[in-house]
């Protein structure tokens, strides 16, 4: 849906983008991660129009961003990092704004905005000035104002960025809907944790270069071929840890010392749900299976130096 | 035609520019525009009232009071839109920058045009209600004569026709300027000595009109008069309407273009709304020259009328050279993508399209085209109606020699501000370059004349000495020389013309070829550039492998 070709790019002297060239598949939450400074949103902004690379070229959804800008605006939603909102108008004012604005037929342009306030949860603040709503609640206003025309492809700079916890699982709940209304969503961040829940593939960049891209198990799987998987059992049998030894694609079996049993296997999902079969077939009672948790974090982590430009 | 356009009446009240209602609910959201509406109001009345009881207790008539407070409270309100005017519109785009929803509105669909249109309106608007709550107060005239309700709605009419300048100054500085506090200030400090130019002129138009149509008012606001008494006269309303429509019609639509232009981005058509007002200011000007020509009374009149109308002309020509030296060297992507699916005739147009080659050639074909219409249409008339008048045959070389002339060096300016662009890579840069080369081409060969000789310039009108034929305004020179000369004598001299038209021709084509061949090697590079990208896909970047934990 997305593709990035070879682009580089210079803010006067500065080199910020060296001929980087990824691809977001359809239907994806990918997401773009890197340092401060690293470039993602000077490639977002070039993904979105609004930014013509120096070389290279960008597609959304098949169509050139510097050839037909026009025609990816109409397929494509923009919310940029740091973005303004008119204050002195309201909700369902700013949104019949923006939905006239992008000439939305006049007899469904009501019935378009009620849709995306209720998709958003701002239908009950449908008449309060935008200057009065909270962080969050502005944050979730200019992801109804991306939706309003029914773009096929989301660009999210840092959605999450400012809000608190209980804001940044509504925006991780919207956006996961979003992605099962069938858009194809592309965000940056720097909350780790909360993209490993939600990305299905990655890119990583740094110093304006492109150090990995894919999905977050193929890079995982290759840049770890072994993986752990942590099992605690209703009462451990004696030979639990000789048993669990004997489990397709497990290569090392220890116990913590607080009666769980660590077990280092190759492979991905599947592996992991061999090993619970293995289990079963075995007698033992499984209680809780732990895949290792952020492999964005460890990925992030080994593939980036840490150098800003 | 009729059904189309009520069709446009009707969607533009139905669904009008969504900016336009978004701006005036949060102008009337804000509690500081209504305290000063309120403040406004208040002032202009104590004003007028204070003056009133001051004149009225004097020996003056009260018909001469009821005048004196209707140019009072008009004067004031004229003020009050030239003062606050400007500087609010001037924020309607910097605003959206500074506040950071530019760049939502930019990906809304909404096209720079419909953008500037509803900045426009919205401004306007606002400032017209202030315009409207003032109205009462041109009432306290009333109460001692002298002035009849059709002046005052003329009075009212007018303010609202100098608002448009005055929003669309404010409006074309905001889409060009990056801060709002430098915009309201440089829109205030510029507009405000403007608009007292505007006002002299208008008293100076009014005495003119007092003697010449026999008016009982003087001073800026004779025309309320003039449309009162004279409104059975067609030059009443060919003057006043006419001139009103190319003085204030002209410059609001190129300073609405100009913002066009400013907040287009890069890789959009920036030039076209600018070349679209030059075509029809080229027309509407050479219309002006014709009715001033026509309007002399004699021969000589109009020989006279035809030489001050094209050195004004001339000025416009530098206008125009300097005007369109902003343009990159290909056009925007997205307008060649757009001409591949185009039809013939659209196809045609791109040799004068955007881009600095296309833009060039316009430029060229603009300024000959101005100045060949503007020359038949002050000439043609005098030959056609005093065609037996003697010195006519010297007074047409003359207008020629400024029209060719002026058109020449005009014709170098706008090469060379093109290959001045693309050189420096800047607009603005360009601009002040070839600004200061014609400024200097203009002086420096008198300079250099009286270097060499102290009193060469003494019988300037007479004998101008050859150095000074160098100069880019010696065709004004000759102009004023060949009409004091008979046909004979006016003919032998018009070869002193050859001098600045060789020269600057001969400039004006090298630096024409130059621009053209910088366009085609920066086509042949993209073309270049964009053939790597016709066989390239993009493959997986593999990860790298896992770095050593130290």
């Amino acid at each position: 849906m997305i593709r990035v070709e070879h682009v580089s790019h210079w803010f006067g002297a500065l080199h910020v983008l060296h001929d980087v060239s990824f691809t977001v598949p359809a239907g994806e939450i990918f997401g773009f991660i890197g340092p401060n400074g690293a470039g993602k949103t000077t490639t977002l902004r070039m993904i979105a129009t609004l930014l013509e690379p120096d070389d290279g070229r960008v597609l959304v959804d098949g169509v050139d961003c510097v050839d037909e800008p026009a025609a990816v605006r109409a397929v494509l939603g923009f919310m940029p990092d740091s973005f303004g909102v008119y204050e002195r108008i309201t909700i369902r004012e700013y949104l019949e704004f923006f939905a006239a604005a992008h000439d939305l037929p006049r007899d469904t342009r009501a019935r378009t905005v009620d849709a995306v306030m209720e998709l958003t949860d701002l239908g009950d603040l449908r008449d309060r000035l935008v200057r009065a709503l909270s962080k969050g609640m502005k944050q979730r206003l200019a992801i109804a104002r991306t939706l309003l025309h029914d773009p096929k492809v989301l660009v999210l700079d840092e959605p999450a960025n400012g809000l608190d916890p209980r804001a940044r699982i509504e925006m991780r709940d919207l956006i996961e809907e979003l992605q099962r209304l069938g858009k194809t969503i592309l965000l940056s961040s720097h909350i780790l944790t909360e993209l490993s829940d939600m990305c299905t593939s990655v890119a990583i960049l740094e110093k304006g270069r492109l150090v990995t891209a894919g999905s977050v198990g193929a890079i995982g799987e290759q840049l770890h071929p072994e993986r752990g998987v942590r099992v605690r059992l209703l009462r451990a049998p004696e030979d639990a840890q000789e048993r669990l030894a004997g489990a397709p694609a497990v290569s090392a079996v220890e116990r913590d010392p607080d009666g769980a049993f660590e077990l280092t296997y190759r492979g991905g999902d599947q592996a992991v749900a061999e090993i619970v079969a293995w289990c079963v077939s075995q007698q033992l009672a499984v209680v809780r299976v732990e895949p290792d948790r952020n492999d964005l974090e460890r990925i992030f982590l080994e593939v980036t130096k840490g150098e800003l430009q | 035609m009729i059904d189309r356009l009520r069709a446009a009446f009707t969607g533009w009240i139905e669904d009008p520019n969504p900016i336009l209602l978004k701006e005036l609910r949060a102008t009337f959201r804000t509690a500081m525009f209504v305290r000063f509406l309120y403040i406004a109001v208040g002032l202009v009345s104590l004003l007028v009232l204070a003056v009133g009881a001051v004149a009225a207790s004097g020996e003056l008539p009260p018909a001469t009071v009821g005048q004196v407070l209707f140019q009072l409270f008009f004067g004031a309100t004229l003020f009050v839109i030239c003062l606050i005017a400007p500087g609010y519109a001037a924020t309607a785009i910097t605003a959206e920058r500074e506040q950071r929803t530019w760049e939502s509105l930019q990906l809304s669909g909404m096209n720079a045009s419909r953008i500037v249109r509803g900045k426009f309106f919205a401004a306007y608007a606002s400032i017209a209600l202030v315009i409207v709550s003032l109205a009462p107060v041109s009432g306290i005239g009333f109460l001692f004569g002298g002035v009849s309700p059709t002046q005052v709605v003329v009075g009212l009419l007018s303010m609202l026709v100098a608002l448009a300048p005055a929003i669309a100054f404010g409006i074309a500085l905001s889409a060009r300027l990056p801060s709002t506090r430098l915009a309201i200030v440089l829109a205030t400090l510029v507009y405000l000595p403007m608009s007292f130019v505007g006002v002299f002129m208008m008293a100076g138009f009014g005495d003119v009109a007092h003697r010449e149509w026999q008016l009982s008012m003087q001073g800026p606001f004779f025309y309320t008069d003039a449309f009162t008494t004279r409104a059975d006269e067609w030059d009443t309303w060919a003057i006043l309407l006419g001139g009103t429509v190319y003085a204030v019609g002209m410059p609001v639509w190129f300073l609405l273009a100009s913002a066009i232009a400013g907040v287009r981005p890069a890789a959009e058509n920036r030039a076209a709304p600018l070349k679209r007002w030059a075509v029809v200011n080229t027309a509407a000007t050479a219309v002006v020259c014709l009715a001033a020509v026509m309007s002399m009374g004699s021969a000589r009149d109009m020989g006279q009328m035809s030489m001050v109308a094209l050195s004004a002309v001339g000025m416009l020509l530098g206008f125009y050279a300097l005007l369109f030296a902003n343009e990159p060297p290909l056009p925007p992507r997205p307008y060649e993508v757009a001409l591949q699916r185009a039809p013939i005739w659209r196809r045609a147009l791109a040799l004068v399209g955007p881009g600095a080659a296309g833009t060039l050639r316009f430029d060229a074909a603009l300024i000959v085209v101005t100045a060949g219409a503007c020359f038949a249409v002050t000439v043609v008339p005098r030959h056609a109606l005093h065609p037996l008048w003697e010195p006519g045959l010297s007074y047409t070389l003359a207008a020629f020699a400024i029209a060719a002339g002026l058109a020449t060096v005009a014709l170098f300016g706008a090469t060379f501000g093109a290959l001045m662009r693309l050189t420096l890579r800047h607009g603005l840069a360009a601009r002040v370059v070839t600004s200061a080369v014609i400024a200097g081409l203009a002086i420096g060969p008198f300079m250099l004349a009286m270097v060499l000789d102290p009193h060469s310039l003494d019988r300037l009108s007479e004998r101008a000495p050859l150095i000074t034929h160098f100069s880019a305004i010696y065709p004004l020179i000759l102009g004023a020389q060949l009409n004091d000369l008979d046909a004979v004598g006016a003919f032998a001299n018009l070869a002193r013309l050859s001098v600045p038209c060789v020269t600057y021709g001969l400039l004006a084509l090298a630096c024409w070829a130059t621009v053209e061949a910088r366009v085609r090697r920066a086509r042949r590079a993209v073309a270049a550039r964009r053939a790597r990208f016709a066989v390239v896909t993009p493959e997986p970047v593999p990860p790298p492998p896992a770095q050593e934990s130290e």
